[in-house]
């Protein structure tokens, strides 16, 4: 029985804007275990980067518990050990915003060696850094470039890079490879699953891609305007998705072979824009663009329940069969 | 025989910069025929965005050169014409549209100002041009791509829309400027996906109901398969293989496309393969053979010298390989 | 698996990454040949300014000296710019002028931008707390005055005199460089890197200084290049009402005030001098488009 490394319990996360409050993320409860790849999967909107960067100390929840390793994290990054802030790590979206476009490799490598004294001198920290960007085959030749003179997939493990330098055990990934093209998104995503291996890694990945995390993740969980829409293993998820808004995903998703088109469930359409964050119709979320919609959905919202091991669903279809 | 919408022939297009001269796309070759929807496939940095730009004329021309190359379009030469000729054929032949639709609107104009703007470039100077009639022009324009609620549309500005209703504008937009060729620059790639299903269904269905040609740029296999019936596969400025797309996608021969193919992840699982090692070539001093070369697992010493040219495998199936020379004819 | 001998060679080539990226920045300032100019004529100035006692022919002349003998004489080859009413060599006071000028410029700048880069940084970074709101509303009180008046108004009350002209100078000028740098800041602020160094465990200090303030860089540099004609034009104004350098102090615009009375018999006086603050603000403009233009964004091909 795998122990729960981040147990997520009714997490909040509102944002006061000009145009009233968003509820970025809206009540949810999730768990992840050790040495499991999870994935988590969303559009934009959905809220699952407010979820990462909640976890990580980026915001302060607004209501809810962040548990990790049996440990209420709930703070943000300023206020919380160090330790914590060695043993979570995350790599951002964007890899030309998430390096300083004024450092070179060496001084952005060096910044978490040095804040975490790994490495005593400044010659073993030369020595740590070449092991990192030999890890993610970089040359070491690279330490004294820019990030203007490196391609997308090289900032990208440079990112990488530096999330592994504090040896990390639970890695936060956002989209790692969201902007990159496909050939080199195969080499990251190798590169992730190694480390992952080599190192025991938990890792939390975020994505929009179900072809992607398909390949990549043990279970999934699928997220609309900041509420969970179901959370099952993966290989579950694909042979039997209850969610209505989960087929339509996966009815969208371009493929490259017929194998795959006569996997996915039939053409769903999606009518209609996604609502405003702010302007959140009543009852379920989802109801404004959902096929199989009935009069309740319009005016209550469905709970999260399980209808068969380890998946689980929040939809009024589901009801009565949930527990 | 008709005439080729777009032609390009041997285009070369070279960049000046600090490092010297870079020589981005080298020797590609395309045809369009009448009503057809051909999809140009390429990663980041193989010059498809550069060659589509040329084709616009929207490359600054220092520090853009052209020495070699022609694109003919409807049998003339784009790259020979006078400014008031090419003006005359962005307004009604070709039009683009861009990869992010909200910032390829202006932010402080109003939707109805900036259709506006348009229609009254489309319609030239015409007496009968009143804001009346402009705006019923334009509403018109909002409804053939299913926009609801028009009126409020115009009102607004570019930022309180959603990238899909952006994208439906620069459609629209884009097929009123064009009676002939549509080059649609990655439209999909900054939306969601289940509203990139919707705009790339819009967009096939206005092309077939005008008749007019496209050419569909991306980076994403998945997506072009579905909608086009050509495929041009570039890689470091020159066109690797073209095919129909059905065959394309069964029996893709030119080792880039089938290690694209392979490290497209796949909704039937078994993991991610490897992709393809390396990177891009260096621009300022690429390699004299095949720039595919160093990357290729197949190499051959040819490969190195030598580029390799179009091969005819099948009809329509062409193939820049030296793998493929012994069985097939050449172009 | 990489080996030693691969590390030891990436080492060794830092000095040359150095020099190439010298290469590159000259191949950026000089796209534009006014830049070029600029530069040319900024160190030409710079080496008037620290030789002026060895190039000038007559240093006499720049200090308490007369010569009643040799008064008033219009542009001549013994005294390219004439001599004044006391018989001193104008082109060895406006050599000397130079050096007034640009000293006060550079001993103005370095006082005051730092401070208001500071607190243009600790404002951004504490944006919506009561420091930011302490801090940019008293720049915004200091800013509301034209800078012109204020040096005037801070002038009028100390005695005057060329340090007490820096201090106006100071006083009026540090608000722009914090609301820059303030604007600066704000924005990257939420970047992402910023963010990662924030989550790493990076201190305050470290942030600033390290991860923002290399980032505002191209703005400040760029904007004490263009700040040095500023100032100079602006120590020019106040001693041309008599709040700045007092005579015999050949400080260009005490030059310029001392002359105006005689325009236009005695022109070579009041011309001369004012030329030269003209060609010093020229030169440091298109110096400073040219650093503008080297540090500017990078560009993708």
């Amino acid at each position: 029985m795998m122990s729960n490394v981040l147990v997520i319990n009714k997490l909040k996360k509102s944002f006061v804007t000009n145009h009233g409050i968003v509820k970025a993320v809206n009540k949810i409860s999730l768990c992840v275990k050790e040495n499991e790849i999870f994935g988590l999967v969303g559009e934009s909107g959905s809220g699952k980067s407010t979820v990462a960067y909640t976890v990580v100390g980026m915001y302060r929840p607004t209501e809810g518990k962040i548990i990790y390793r049996g440990k209420n994290i709930g703070q943000e990054s300023r206020k919380r050990p160090k330790e914590l802030k060695k043993d979570i790590q995350i790599v951002f979206q964007n890899p030309g915003s998430s390096l300083n476009p004024r450092k070179n490799i060496k001084q952005i490598l060096e910044l978490p060696l040095k804040v975490h004294n790994v490495g005593m001198n400044s010659k073993s920290r030369v020595e740590r850094i070449e092991e990192l960007l030999e890890m993610v085959q970089l040359p070491p030749s690279y330490m004294y470039k820019y990030p203007s003179m490196l391609s997308g997939g090289e900032k990208q493990r440079v990112a990488i890079a530096r999330a592994l330098a504090t040896s990390p055990s639970f890695v936060l990934l956002d989209e790692p490879t969201a902007s990159l093209d496909v050939s080199v998104q195969a080499k990251i995503i190798n590169m992730l699953i190694q480390f992952q291996k080599k190192f025991k890694l938990t890792y939390f990945f975020i994505t929009h891609d179900l072809s992607l995390i398909r390949n990549v993740a043990s279970r999934i969980a699928i997220m609309y305007l900041g509420k969970i829409c179901e959370v099952a293993p993966t290989s579950e998820f694909l042979r039997k998705p209850l969610h209505p808004y989960t087929e339509m995903l996966l009815s969208c998703i371009p493929v490259i072979s017929d194998e795959e088109e006569v996997l996915k469930p039939k053409k769903v359409t999606s009518k209609g824009e996604i609502p405003s964050p702010v302007n959140l119709p009543p009852g379920c979320s989802f109801h404004s663009r959902c096929p199989k919609k009935m009069d309740i959905c319009s005016k209550e919202d469905p709970v999260m329940g399980e209808v068969s091991k380890g998946h689980r669903v929040r939809c009024h279809l589901y009801d009565a069969k949930a527990g | 025989m008709p005439t080729p919408v777009l032609e390009i022939r041997d285009l070369h297009v070279w960049f000046r910069v600090f490092e010297g001269i870079l020589k981005v796309v080298n020797g590609a070759n395309l045809i369009v025929w009448p009503g057809e929807k051909v999809s140009l496939v390429g990663e980041t940095g193989c010059g498809k965005s550069v060659m589509a730009k040329s084709i616009m004329s929207l490359l600054s021309m220092p520090p853009a050169i052209i020495p070699k190359g022609k694109i003919l379009f409807k049998g003339k030469n784009i790259l020979k014409m006078g400014k008031v000729e090419l003006q005359e054929i962005r307004k009604k032949e070709i039009s683009m549209i861009f990869q992010d639709p909200v910032t390829a609107l202006n932010p402080v104009f109003t939707i109805g100002t900036q259709l506006g703007d348009v229609i009254r470039f489309m319609e030239g100077s015409k007496r009968n041009m009143t804001r009346d009639s402009i705006r019923k022009r334009a509403i018109q324009l909002l409804k053939e791509v299913s926009l609801p609620d028009p009126e409020r549309i115009l009102r607004s500005y570019p930022i309180q829309l959603s990238g899909g209703m952006c994208q439906r504008i620069c459609i629209t937009t884009a097929l009123a400027t064009a009676n002939e060729l549509i080059i649609a620059d990655e439209p999909g790639t900054s939306l969601d996906v289940t509203i990139q299903d919707q705009i790339m269904r819009l967009l096939e269905e206005l092309v077939e109901k005008l008749g007019t040609s496209i050419i569909l740029i991306s980076h994403a296999l998945g997506a072009v398969r579905n909608m086009t019936d050509r495929v041009y596969v570039m890689y470091a400025g020159s066109i690797v293989e073209s095919a129909k797309t059905k065959d394309f996608f069964a029996h893709p021969l030119h080792p880039y496309s089938q290690g694209l193919l392979l490290a497209t992840p796949r909704l039937t699982g078994g993991g991610i393969k490897e992709g393809i090692p390396g990177d891009v070539p260096d621009y300022s001093n690429p390699p004299a053979g095949c720039r595919f070369y160093p990357r290729c697992k197949y190499a051959m010493p040819i490969c190195k010298d030598k580029k390799p040219p179009a091969f005819k495998v099948d009809e329509g199936h062409e193939v820049a390989c030296w793998l493929v020379q012994n069985h097939m004819v050449t172009r | 698996m990489q080996n030693k001998m691969q590390r030891r060679l990436a080492r060794t080539k830092e000095p040359s990454r150095r020099w190439e990226s010298i290469q590159r920045n000259w191949y950026k300032f000089s796209r534009n040949p006014l830049s070029i100019v600029g530069l040319v004529l900024v160190c030409t100035i710079v080496f008037i300014a620290i030789f002026a006692p060895y190039i000038s022919p007559h240093p006499e002349s720049a200090g308490k000296f007369v010569n009643f003998s040799d008064t008033t004489n219009p542009p001549s080859w013994a005294h390219p710019f004439g001599t004044d009413r006391f018989g001193r060599d104008v082109l060895t006071r406006t050599l000397y002028g130079y050096r007034y000028s640009l000293g006060m410029a550079l001993m103005v700048i370095s006082i005051m931008a730092p401070t208001g880069i500071v607190l243009g940084l600790v404002a951004g970074y504490h944006r919506n707390t009561w420091i930011d709101t302490v801090i940019m509303r008293v720049t915004d009180v200091f800013i509301a005055v034209p800078a012109l008046i204020l040096a005037l108004a801070v002038c009028s009350v100390l005695t005057p005199s060329i340090f007490n002209a820096m201090l106006a100078i100071c006083i009026a000028w540090w608000p722009w460089y914090t609301r820059m740098v303030y604007e600066i800041t704000c924005s990257l602020k939420n970047e992402f890197f910023v963010q990662a160094a924030e989550l790493t465990g990076a201190s305050k200090t470290h942030i600033l200084f390290r991860e923002i303030l290399p980032n505002c860089a191209a703005s400040i540099l760029t904007k004490m290049s263009l700040d040095v004609g500023w100032v100079i034009l602006i120590g020019a104004a106040l001693s041309f009402v008599g709040l700045g350098a007092q005579p015999p102090t050949p400080d260009l615009g005490t030059l310029v005030a001392d002359a105006s009375n005689y325009l236009p018999d005695l022109w070579w006086e009041a011309v001369f001098p004012a030329f030269a603050i003209m060609v010093a603000v020229l030169a440091f403009n298109l110096f400073g488009d040219g650093v503008d233009d080297m540090l500017g964004e990078e560009k993708r091909g």
